[in-house]
């Protein structure tokens, strides 16, 4: 905005210092020109005055020159005129004359369209007699106008070439500058979306400094949280083999102080449980996001769920085709593991997992031929430890596990009823951009 | 049915051990993945546990080398984390189930019954053998309609030999896989359940489901 702003500026300045000169220039012209005739006039004997042939200036005889020059005293009375005036009507010459003193000179520009130099004399003559003249000068305007306009077409169209020239001249001096900066947002861009891990690509020596503080931000994030996981990790390991032990020591139990204790331990592995994966949810927190297809992922669930209900020959079929998302692949398997075992578990046959790649999302569907679940109960359900179904095995956190992870992609889930009477979870995963392979 | 444990915690491996012979079941314990793997390749277990977080070799990749060395036994992953990430992984690697701890011991011990008899290529938990059925959950056997009594390691004998009928089967692989490696062995204590079992499995001696061969060892007649 401000270059364009400072072009307008320079270019009025440009065309004012331009008419500055054309007149400065006229005027010019026009002195040099009362100087000749000053150098040709003489005043014979009689007291008349006599010009010289001005062959210096052929345009004074010239008609068709729209140049002429005129002598005349005071009052405007008409001594002599140049040959190039003798067919044109001449103004007024006696406007101003009492105003400009003798020795000096006035000059005007456009006044009836005339350019109009004068400069008042006092002749001196032999006998010691002076006379006053005044010697004029004039130029046709319209024909002062058109060269002026002429030259400011000339001036103009150099002017637009010029404004034209450097505005490109400037783009491409930006765009080239910012090049780096815009392949290094573009590399930023393939690390959000879970294309590379790091910054790579030639950059100038300005920006090596801040491409390397980058990569090593991204690379002590992705140690950070490395190390986040495996203290999780050891932690959740320290708590849950003594957990373990104590689980089935108890077992020597009877009666009521059996049932305590069993309480007590289920109470406190659903704490463990729901804390740990709560505190291990990624999709948010993390800068550097994973390119996953969902149903590759899918595809490795349903393979490892096949072989765990094998003995119930259960039909895990799965549809769809590839559809990929900038995620965190452990929150994305997490999700498609807990939908599907919980699937498993209340089928009585099948269960089916869908996912279906749509504009800006992503759709994935699981659905059994269960008993089914009423879908207001999706959100008791998904409050820990809540329990809607009859499942056999299982600590409830799974679907409090996926409501946790749905919100923090920003996506959504219903529950309807499937074709086959069970419960169908709808999950919709927005994918804002499309990410290319 | 012999079964590797491989689990760090002392305690918890030594519990799974102690329940698990009080079962029938024979046990070898590996406290990290190094030892794991070496008993993994020296002996033919029916079934292993194998804890995902082992110092050494972690779980994932003993069950990867296992595998790799044709290793077939049914393998159980034990995840204390309980993510699918874990899960999906042991599964690829190989394992047959997952159990997320703290688990009860019913439950692994029925899940180890299921992995190897799917390992047998038996589907239901009952095997049965013309009119010879033998319940797995419940461990009794019924022969014609009538329940027989069995020693554990009477009845373990049985399940061993059910679960590889027709195959011949030496005297040394039937003391491995009913003794864990510490046991003191004497071919003749095999000798003398098998004589027991065939006695009560065929008790007018007409069937002979357990064939002798001589300097071989046994072979179960019965298919399923």
């Amino acid at each position: 905005m401000l270059i364009p702003l400072s072009l307008a500026v320079i270019g009025t300045g440009y065309f004012i210092a331009a008419n500055n000169s054309a007149e400065a220039a006229q005027r010019q012209y026009m002195q040099l020109t009362v100087y000749l005739l000053l150098a040709n006039a003489d005043i014979n004997h009689n007291g008349e005055l006599v010009m010289g042939p001005l062959i210096e200036e052929p345009r004074l005889a010239n008609p068709q020159s729209k140049f002429y020059a005129v002598v005349s005293n005071e009052q405007g009375d008409v001594y002599w005129r140049s040959a190039s005036s003798v067919a044109v009507s001449l103004p007024q010459l006696a406007t101003d004359l009492q105003l400009v003193p003798f020795g000096s000179d006035a000059f005007s520009m456009g006044i009836d369209d005339m350019s109009h130099y004068r400069r008042p004399v006092l002749w001196e003559m032999g006998n010691g007699d002076q006379v006053k003249l005044v010697f004029h000068v004039l130029e046709d305007g319209n024909w002062v106008s058109q060269q002026l306009e002429e030259n400011q077409g000339i001036l103009r169209a150099s002017y637009v070439l010029t404004t034209v020239l450097l505005l490109a001249v400037l783009l491409f001096i930006v765009r080239w500058g910012l090049q780096p900066l815009s392949a290094l947002v573009n590399q930023l861009q393939r690390v959000e979306d879970g294309m590379s891990d790091h910054i790579v690509g030639r950059y100038p020596s300005e920006l090596q400094d801040l491409v390397g503080a980058i990569n090593r931000l991204l690379e002590n994030e992705q140690k950070q949280r490395e190390r986040y996981r495996n203290a999780l990790s050891d932690l959740s390991h320290s708590l849950k083999n003594p957990l373990s032990v104590l689980r089935n020591d108890i077992n020597t139990l009877t009666g009521e102080a059996r049932t305590s204790a069993d309480n007590a331990i289920a109470r406190m592995q659903e704490i463990i449980d729901f804390q740990m994966q709560r505190a291990s949810i990624q999709s948010i927190d993390s800068v550097v996001k994973q390119r996953v297809n969902l149903y590759e992922l899918a595809e490795r669930v349903v393979r490892g769920l096949q072989k765990v209900y094998a003995e119930r020959d259960l039909d895990i079929g799965l549809q769809g085709e590839a559809a990929w998302l900038s995620g965190d692949k452990r929150d994305l398997i997490e999700l498609l593991g807990n939908l599907a075992d919980n699937a498993c578990k209340a089928a009585t046959d099948k269960v089916r997992i869908t996912i279906t790649a749509r504009q800006g999302e992503v759709l994935l569907s699981v659905e059994d031929d269960g008993p089914g679940v009423e879908a207001s109960m999706l959100e008791q359900i998904t409050q820990r430890g809540q329990r809607a179904d009859q499942y056999k095995s299982g600590h409830g956190i799974g679907l409090a596990m996926v409501a946790d992870i749905v919100a923090n992609m920003r996506a959504s889930m219903t529950l309807q009823q499937s074709e086959w009477g069970g419960a169908r979870f709808d999950v919709v995963i927005p994918c804002p951009r499309q990410i290319n392979l | 049915m012999r079964v590797l444990i491989v689990e760090d915690d002392n305690s918890l491996a030594r519990q799974i051990q102690q329940q698990l012979v009080e079962q029938g079941f024979a046990v070898d314990v590996a406290v990290d993945g190094e030892e794991g793997l070496y008993l993994g390749r020296e002996y033919d277990y029916d079934a292993a546990v194998i804890d995902i977080g082992l110092p050494l070799l972690n779980g994932i990749s003993l069950i990867q080398t296992l595998r790799a060395e044709q290793r077939r036994f049914p393998i159980i992953v034990l995840t204390a984390r309980g993510h699918w990430q874990d899960k999906v992984e042991g599964l690829e690697a190989g394992a047959d189930d997952y159990m997320v701890k703290p688990f009860d011991f019913p439950e692994l011990k029925a899940r180890l019954q299921a992995v190897i008899r799917r390992a047998a290529g038996f589907v239901q938990a009952v095997l049965t053998f013309d009119d010879l059925s033998i319940d797995t959950h419940t461990q009794k056997v019924v022969l014609g309609g009538a329940e027989i009594s069995l020693t554990s390691y009477e009845y373990n004998t049985l399940l061993y030999f059910a679960h590889h009928p027709g195959k011949v089967i030496s005297k040394t692989e039937l003391t491995d896989h009913l003794y864990d490696q510490d046991y003191d062995r004497d071919s003749n204590v095999i000798e003398v359940f098998v004589g027991r079992l065939r006695k009560k499995i065929d008790p007018d001696g007409t069937r002979k489901p357990i064939k002798t061969l001589r300097g071989q060892g046994y072979r179960f007649e019965y298919q399923p």
